[in-house]
């Protein structure tokens, strides 16, 4: 194998907003080795959380399209941005909740998290 | 315990087998069919994620990508089955998805892209956000601006010069674009084109773009 740098194609103009995602492997190794009986809980949480998160993600995507091309009336804009504000904040609380943050949930969810 | 790297479709004897792999233990072929499974045998249970290893693995799976004779499917790190049986099983048991996804990967390479944008989230954004759903979306929609525009095109321009494309949905915040496509050896310069015009273009996009790589996200077929 050749050396590590020689696989960067692109070294994008600012690579800090990258390096989170390396500490967040070496967490995620970590925790599975030791995988304590209380940790468990957590786990299952960080699990169905991500999937919610995913979920909330797509909607606000999908959202965001329709409000960008013009085809919804205000009311049903409004509608859908509150619920969207209230879906985001109650994310919120269930992070604090459980102890996750943003980089917790960031699961390989296989296949479901994958689009072609 | 047997250690998985790879699912090839050539013969056992056409492949570049490296002397060592994960543990030092020296990989050989399983062969069911047309297709080999390229293996090393282990007493203790490997899967502790050691960075050696992981290199380990890599170098092996490169190796195999790189043989000229025919592709490979890599396996994730970590795969193992307890007996030989199991691996002749395994390739009984899904040939031939194994032969439409290697004859897929055949002669192409990974390339993976994330990209993210830049500067400081607007903190009057965020107050004026909360006053009505309306503005909660419009200020959605400017946050990601430009750079996710951008963003949505790299990904359109990179998918035509791609056999396959996988995306990751779920994102981290700032987080416009995660990735792989799969492409001919010779697209990799067009792909590295492509991303550094895009981050070129604006200066909230920052594009990291990494390979070749073996064709790790292209092992499950297209849904």
């Amino acid at each position: 194998m050749s050396s590590p740098a020689d696989k960067i194609l692109n070294t994008p103009v600012d690579l800090d907003p990258f390096a989170s995602k390396v500490a967040h492997l070496d967490d995620a190794l970590s925790r599975r080795v030791r995988a304590e009986p209380e940790d468990v809980e957590r786990g299952l949480a960080q699990l169905v959380l991500t999937v919610v998160e995913l979920l909330r993600q797509l909607m606000e995507r999908q959202a965001l399209r329709r409000v960008e091309s013009g085809t919804l009336d205000d009311e049903t804009v409004e509608r859908l941005g509150r619920a969207l504000m209230a879906l985001e904040s109650r994310m919120e609380e269930l992070k604090e909740v459980f102890g996750l943050d943003d980089d917790d949930l960031n699961l390989d969810l296989g296949p479901l998290g994958r689009l072609l | 315990m047997i250690w998985l790297y790879g699912i090839c479709d050539q013969p056992a004897e056409a492949l570049p087998l490296p002397a060592a792999g994960v543990a030092g233990a020296e990989p050989r072929a399983v062969v069911e069919g047309p297709l080999t499974a390229v293996v090393s045998d282990h007493e203790h249970d490997l899967r502790e994620p050691a960075a050696e290893s992981m290199i380990a693995h890599a170098r092996v799976v490169e190796q195999l990508a790189g043989g000229d004779a025919g592709g490979v499917l890599p396996a994730r790190f970590g795969s193992s089955l307890e007996t030989e049986q199991a691996v002749h099983e395994l390739l009984r048991d899904r040939r031939e998805r194994f032969l439409a996804r290697l004859a897929c990967v055949h002669g192409r390479v990974e390339v993976g892209v994330r990209a993210m944008r830049l500067g400081a989230a607007e903190p009057e954004h965020a107050e004026a956000a909360r006053s009505s759903g309306r503005d909660y979306l419009l200020a959605k929609l400017r946050e990601r601006g430009e750079a996710g525009r951008l963003a949505d095109e790299l990904d359109r321009r990179l998918t035509a010069l791609s056999r396959e494309r996988r995306l990751l949905l779920l994102r981290q915040p700032r987080e416009l674009l995660r990735a792989a496509y799969l492409v001919e050896p010779s697209a990799v310069e067009a792909v590295q084109r492509e991303v550094a015009r895009s981050e070129q273009r604006s200066d909230e996009l920052a594009v990291l773009c990494t390979g070749p790589w073996p064709p790790y996200s292209f092992v499950e077929e297209e849904r």
